[in-house]
């Protein structure tokens, strides 16, 4: 597995900084924030301006571009992202479900929009990917599993946020084996508090790998032993105000128990 | 366990700033560095005027005052070492043997020192904590076994640090059995290969040596078994303190300090949640 992070940890500076302190935190490459509101990272209505700095902090500071998070699958949006992603070496884009939990009409949309989503990744050979979403049409191991079924394309994957299914009332690990074959991606933080629907998220620090109530070293022993070897995005929200500091004590707390995690289930 | 850090991490800024930044990486408590040179955050000659404001800064940002560290196992400098922990609530005063390894006169000698501080710190109430250092008297195994024989009093303690007794060429996982039943105290950092490696030489003509980096002595870069050591410990029913000390960072910005303090405590954190023990 290769560990990255997305820079909208660093959504209150600029994108070379949080590609300075994700490097210096020892990860592997970094997704690339483009959630407006969040990060003024990447704008994917300007991205043919953005693109050469992008790919050339990459490589300044070693990190491989492991995924874009977008959030929104507005069709003309997205189709913008997927030609940046082309355009930079990025191999995912990931996104939320929209619609609304337990509403039938809005999941058979939303599924009719991700396939169609799917064709137009395929053209510029990146892969779309979803992730179950507390309050989203696809919010629990239940709808991930008919939003595999409904959407077959290859260039389409889950993005498995365990933090999401934990707010879901779910056990994290004990999904990932009905899920692996088609996971393309993983978001991962902690989350505080008990297992269930109505969870908060909990406060940036409180997300941080270590911190919060989810087993995430079994998690990512069940993500080895299943045979997953793509990208781990760490992704803490609500931390645009925080100071410097704080967002590179999240991000490097986080990666140093990722570390440990793949370490003590022998996948380093 | 309970996870602290050697302020020596932030030794190029004032002791507050490391009391902030520990406790923003989610520490339990901290280690003093009263070591000159690498830090001016407790000066053992003024010891009365720091004491105060240390207390004050614990009980501000919440950390435990877990250990102190000072180098010189000398009576003229510990004893006020040992007034300053007593008047901070200290249990711990954490030293070296010093000496020279492989030196027999030299260990004989350095031995008789440090059961003369044991005696003293047993006077204050304090525990002694001394560690196989490299190229000290005192520097692997089976010195230590000689020490802990030697010295009786139960206010000596052994501080163990895997990264040393790595260097020294043995397992730090095989190496603590022995010396378990007297071991008051952990050092904890990670090393990258057992030697100094290929030094280099930099712009102000010093040599330095990468693989010995304090980034490199961060918890997870380096080819220590840390998951391992510590299910040992706790296997081992080990239940004090955890300090992690990352020598060498007195130049480094303030978020270097920051990043090698945080993923050292999310590595540790870690394995004490894979071997049950959180």
């Amino acid at each position: 597995m290769k560990l990255g992070a997305n820079s909208v940890l660093f959504g209150g500076h600029d994108m070379e900084t949080a590609f300075k302190y994700i490097a210096m935190a020892g990860y592997d490459g970094i997704e690339v924030s483009a959630l407006t509101g969040m990060s003024d990272h990447l704008d994917v209505t300007r991205w043919r301006e953005q693109a050469e700095t992008v790919k050339g902090l990459a490589e300044t500071y070693g990190l491989e571009i492991l995924a874009m998070e977008l959030g929104r699958l507005d069709r003309d949006i997205l189709e913008l992202a997927f030609q940046a992603a082309n355009a930079i070496g990025c191999p995912v884009v990931n996104c939320g479900p929209g619609g609304k939990a337990n509403d039938e009409e809005t999941f058979v949309q939303q599924m009719e929009i991700m396939n169609d989503r799917a064709r137009l990744a395929e053209q510029y050979g990146v892969t779309l990917c979803v992730k179950a979403h507390v309050g989203a049409s696809v919010w629990n191991l239940a709808t991930t599993l008919r939003m595999m079924e409904s959407v077959q394309s290859p260039f389409f994957g889950v993005d498995m946020d365990p933090s999401h299914l934990w707010r879901g009332g779910e056990e994290p690990a004990d999904s990932v084996p009905a899920l692996v074959s088609r996971i393309k991606h993983i978001h991962i933080r902690d989350c505080p508090g008990e297992k269930g629907v109505g969870g908060r998220p909990g406060a940036p620090e409180e997300q941080a790998n270590g911190r919060g109530s989810v087993d995430l070293v079994r998690y990512i022993r069940v993500l080895h032993e299943g045979g997953y070897a793509g990208p781990v995005d760490l992704e803490v929200i609500g931390a645009k105000e925080y100071s410097l500091e704080q967002c590179c004590i999240i991000a490097a707390e986080s990666r140093g128990h990722m570390q440990a995690c793949l370490q003590a289930c022998g996948a380093r | 366990m309970r996870l602290g850090a050697n302020s020596v991490l932030f030794g190029g800024y004032d002791i507050e700033t490391a009391f902030k930044y520990l406790a923003m990486a989610g520490y339990d408590g901290i280690e003093i560095s009263a070591i000159p040179g690498m830090s001016e955050h407790l000066v053992i000659e003024r010891w009365q005027e720091a004491a105060p404001e240390i207390k004050r800064l614990s009980a501000e940002y919440g950390l435990e005052l877990m250990a102190m560290e000072q180098p010189f196992p000398d009576p003229a400098i510990m004893e006020p070492a040992f007034q300053a922990a007593v008047a901070m609530g200290i249990p711990v005063v954490n030293t070296g043997s010093r000496g020279t390894a492989g030196d027999e006169e030299s260990l004989k000698e350095r031995i008789e020192v440090l059961a003369g501080l044991a005696d003293m710190a047993e006077r204050y109430g304090v525990t002694l904590c001394v560690k196989a250092h490299v190229g000290a008297a005192i520097h692997d195994t089976a010195t230590t076994l000689h020490a802990m024989e030697m010295i009786t009093s139960p206010a000596l303690g052994i501080d163990m640090d895997p990264s040393h007794i790595h260097r020294a060429f043995e397992d730090p996982h095989e190496a603590i059995v022995p010396v378990f039943s007297r071991v008051r105290h952990v050092h904890i950092r990670d090393c990258k290969g057992r030697t100094m490696g290929e030094g280099i030489i930099d712009d102000s003509g010093n040599v330095r040596y990468p693989s010995m980096a304090p980034e490199m002595q961060t918890c997870g870069r380096g080819d220590i078994d840390l998951v391992r050591f510590v299910a040992i410990l706790h296997e081992l029913g080990y239940q004090g303190a955890l300090d992690l000390e990352i020598i060498g960072a007195k130049e480094y910005s303030l978020e270097q300090c920051c990043i090698i303090a945080a993923e050292s405590r999310g590595h540790i954190q870690a394995c004490l949640q894979a071997c049950g023990a959180r």
